[in-house]
């Protein structure tokens, strides 16, 4: 193998990693509006707030795949009157008053200690992670036939004193827990 | 105007018909226009109501960038069949999703663009925003049938004409009985305005039917015609008493002319008998003047005694009754002119009778004395001529037999003919042509006994043309 081989192998790789590197950035730039557009179509109750004009603020939890997409989202946009803050957690025991909580990372341990963090408070738990219905978690994506979907465990919300309109339910698979299998509205199954 | 001649019943039903009948139109026309309005604004509040529905419905969709779902959303509008087609479009104006998905994408508007609803084609359409959280994030797409606007403008019509034709044949009905309010006391009214002018029954009165100006106005008609019923009743009074009043004065002067006729001849034939035994016994003795006084007493005598005969005859013929037969009037004319020819030689006349002479009803001996005097008088005035000529023909006329004779005589002036047929009036001189003045007015006499009429017509030098009429039907008339 020539040097010129060699190297062309490794550009060509390195153009490969570059593609699969932009169409992640691609799919959390979606993700980052999809978040913001969550909070529109939930209802918190009035006591998650300590004033009218109080931020909302989404939480983001462990290793944040939005680079600055969701600053950028959210920047200047305000919901029901309230500004849009983002903030950065390390740790579950970090995690403070906040009313989205993105969940990183593809680990079922640490999603199960994030979900345990926002026991007894309104919050609204979201992550990629494919088991995070099962532990609790309220939405979680999904990527099918090269689109962004989501799954919405409404019992979660609704024992966490949120109302997911049913506008989002409709574009939403609706989970089901095994344990307790109760009439939910069954939403869009594909 | 176009009720102008027609009856007063139709006249009034007909006026109500109309007013009703454009009640009726000016009626419709402003529910017709109301209809439209309600409906205009019925479509439009109803495609904002469906259209803010789809809109709030579609929000999560447009956000989530879920086509399927904004589809299946649109595809609730079935229910809706007015709507015929409606499409969302996204945040940059680009068609997302289609309501009917058969119709083809380029029947739609290919950006939207907020447009009020408006009519287009026989279709209500327009762009409506799509908000969420204030900010829009889309367009919908309305497009809406009005075809259910004609078919409810169809079953409005329908009852339109239905409710018109109903309401008309009441209104006819209605007006037919109401009209009489009104036409009954003026049709009464007319009766017996009727009544009086054809019967001339004074004691007619119109019924009253109310106390309005109607009623006004026959309590008036009715106080006329007592009034008027008055009135004539004593013009009645007063004609018949001069009437009468006249007779007795004209029987006292006939029977006085009479008497005095009659007493005159006495003494004047002593006068001339004497004269006569006088000029016999003693003309010889008697030179040639007292001769010639002897003979004017004669001869004047003799004139006066012609004049009382005529005067006499002429009083008699007041006094005579008129005894009506079928004269046949061609027999009579030949008859007087064979007894005149006696008398004196016509030969010289030419005479032309026309054959067609009519047969009247008259007295037979009165008609004879003015045949003989008009044609005496047609020979005499013209006996001057060389050729003399008398016709004798009629005039068709459909009330009378009008008969006239015409002669080539010396003729008069028009000027005096009202003079022509008056006793003792000459319009010659007695040198001229002899005569009493009698003769024409004796004429005048006995055809004004027959109810006819005489009149003339002269040039001078010329000749004249003497008429006289005879009735038709005049055996129906009493004589008296």
């Amino acid at each position: 193998m020539s040097l010129i081989k060699h190297i062309a192998f490794s550009l060509l790789l390195l153009a490969a990693a570059q593609n699969q590197q932009v169409q992640v950035q691609r799919e959390y730039q979606l993700k980052a509006a999809f978040l913001f557009n969550f909070c529109q179509f939930v209802n918190w109750p009035a006591d998650a707030f300590t004033s009218g004009e109080a931020p909302l603020v989404i939480g983001v939890l462990g290793p944040n795949p939005f680079g600055s997409y969701l600053e950028e989202t959210v920047s200047g946009e305000k919901i029901s009157g309230r500004p849009v803050e983002i903030r950065y957690f390390k740790e579950p025991d970090e995690v403070g008053d906040c009313h989205l909580l993105f969940i990183g990372g593809n680990n079922a341990k640490e999603s199960s200690e994030g979900i345990a963090a926002t026991k007894g408070k309104n919050i609204l738990t979201i992550s990629d992670q494919p088991n995070f219905l099962k532990q609790d978690g309220m939405i979680r994506f999904m990527n099918q036939q090269n689109k962004i979907r989501f799954e919405i465990n409404v019992e979660a919300a609704r024992s966490a004193g949120l109302e997911i309109s049913s506008k989002l339910l409709r574009l939403a698979d609706i989970y089901t827990n095994p344990k307790t299998d109760r009439n939910v509205p069954k939403g869009h199954s594909n | 105007m176009f009720l102008k001649d027609i009856p007063i019943k139709q006249k009034l039903q007909r006026v109500i018909v109309l007013i009703w009948s454009l009640v009726l139109v000016v009626t419709c026309v402003g529910f017709l226009g109301y209809e439209i309005y309600v409906y205009r604004s019925e479509t439009l509040e109803k495609m904002s109501v469906v259209g803010g529905m789809i809109s709030s419905n579609s929000t999560a969709s447009l956000t989530f960038d879920n086509r399927e779902d904004a589809t299946e959303i649109l595809s609730a509008l079935a229910n809706e069949p007015h709507i015929v087609q409606a499409a969302l479009y996204d945040a940059n104006n680009n068609l997302f999703a289609i309501y009917p998905q058969t119709a083809g994408k380029n029947t739609f508007p290919s950006k939207a663009s907020a447009v009020k609803y408006h009519y287009v084609n026989g279709h209500f359409q327009g762009m409506q925003p799509v908000m969420l959280e204030k900010k829009q994030i889309g367009m919908l797409f309305l497009k809406f049938d009005i075809n259910a606007l004609y078919l409810r403008l169809g079953v409005f019509g329908i009852v339109v004409l239905l409710v018109t034709a109903l309401s008309w044949w009441l209104a006819f009905l209605l007006s037919k009985n109401l009209q009489q309010v009104i036409s009954t006391p003026i049709l009464a009214l007319a009766g017996a305005a009727r009544a009086v002018t054809e019967k001339r029954d004074y004691s007619t009165r119109a019924t009253k039917y109310g106390n309005d100006e109607l009623g006004y106005l026959t309590d008036s008609f009715n106080k006329m015609l007592a009034e008027a019923g008055e009135f004539a009743h004593q013009l009645e009074e007063k004609v018949r008493e001069r009437t009468l009043q006249l007779q007795t004065l004209n029987n006292e002067l006939e029977s006085f002319s009479y008497s005095v006729s009659h007493d005159l001849r006495a003494p004047l034939r002593a006068v001339n008998g004497y004269a006569t035994m006088l000029k016999e016994d003693y003309g010889d003795r008697i030179d040639a003047e007292g001769n010639r006084y002897m003979d004017s007493i004669i001869e004047d005598a003799g004139r006066m005694g012609t004049l009382i005969d005529d005067l006499l005859a002429f009083s008699r013929i007041g006094r005579k009754e008129v005894v009506l037969q079928e004269v046949d009037m061609k027999t009579l004319v030949s008859m007087c002119l064979q007894e005149m020819n006696q008398d004196a030689s016509l030969a010289r006349y030419r005479i032309v009778v026309s054959d067609n002479l009519p047969d009247c009803q008259g007295d037979h001996a009165l008609l004879k004395q003015v045949w003989m005097n008009v044609i005496g008088n047609a020979v005499k005035y013209s006996s001057k001529r060389d050729h003399p000529e008398i016709y004798i023909d009629y005039v068709d006329d459909p009330a009378e037999y009008v008969y006239k004779i015409s002669d080539n005589g010396v003729g008069f002036d028009m000027k005096y003919v009202h003079k022509l047929f008056g006793v003792f009036q000459r319009l010659h001189s007695d040198q001229e042509f002899e005569g009493t003045g009698i003769g024409l007015a004796l004429v005048h006499r006995i055809v004004s006994k027959h109810r006819g009429r005489t009149w003339a017509e002269a040039v001078v030098g010329k000749g004249a043309t003497i008429y006289f009429s005879i009735p038709k039907n005049n055996l129906s008339h009493e004589y008296s």
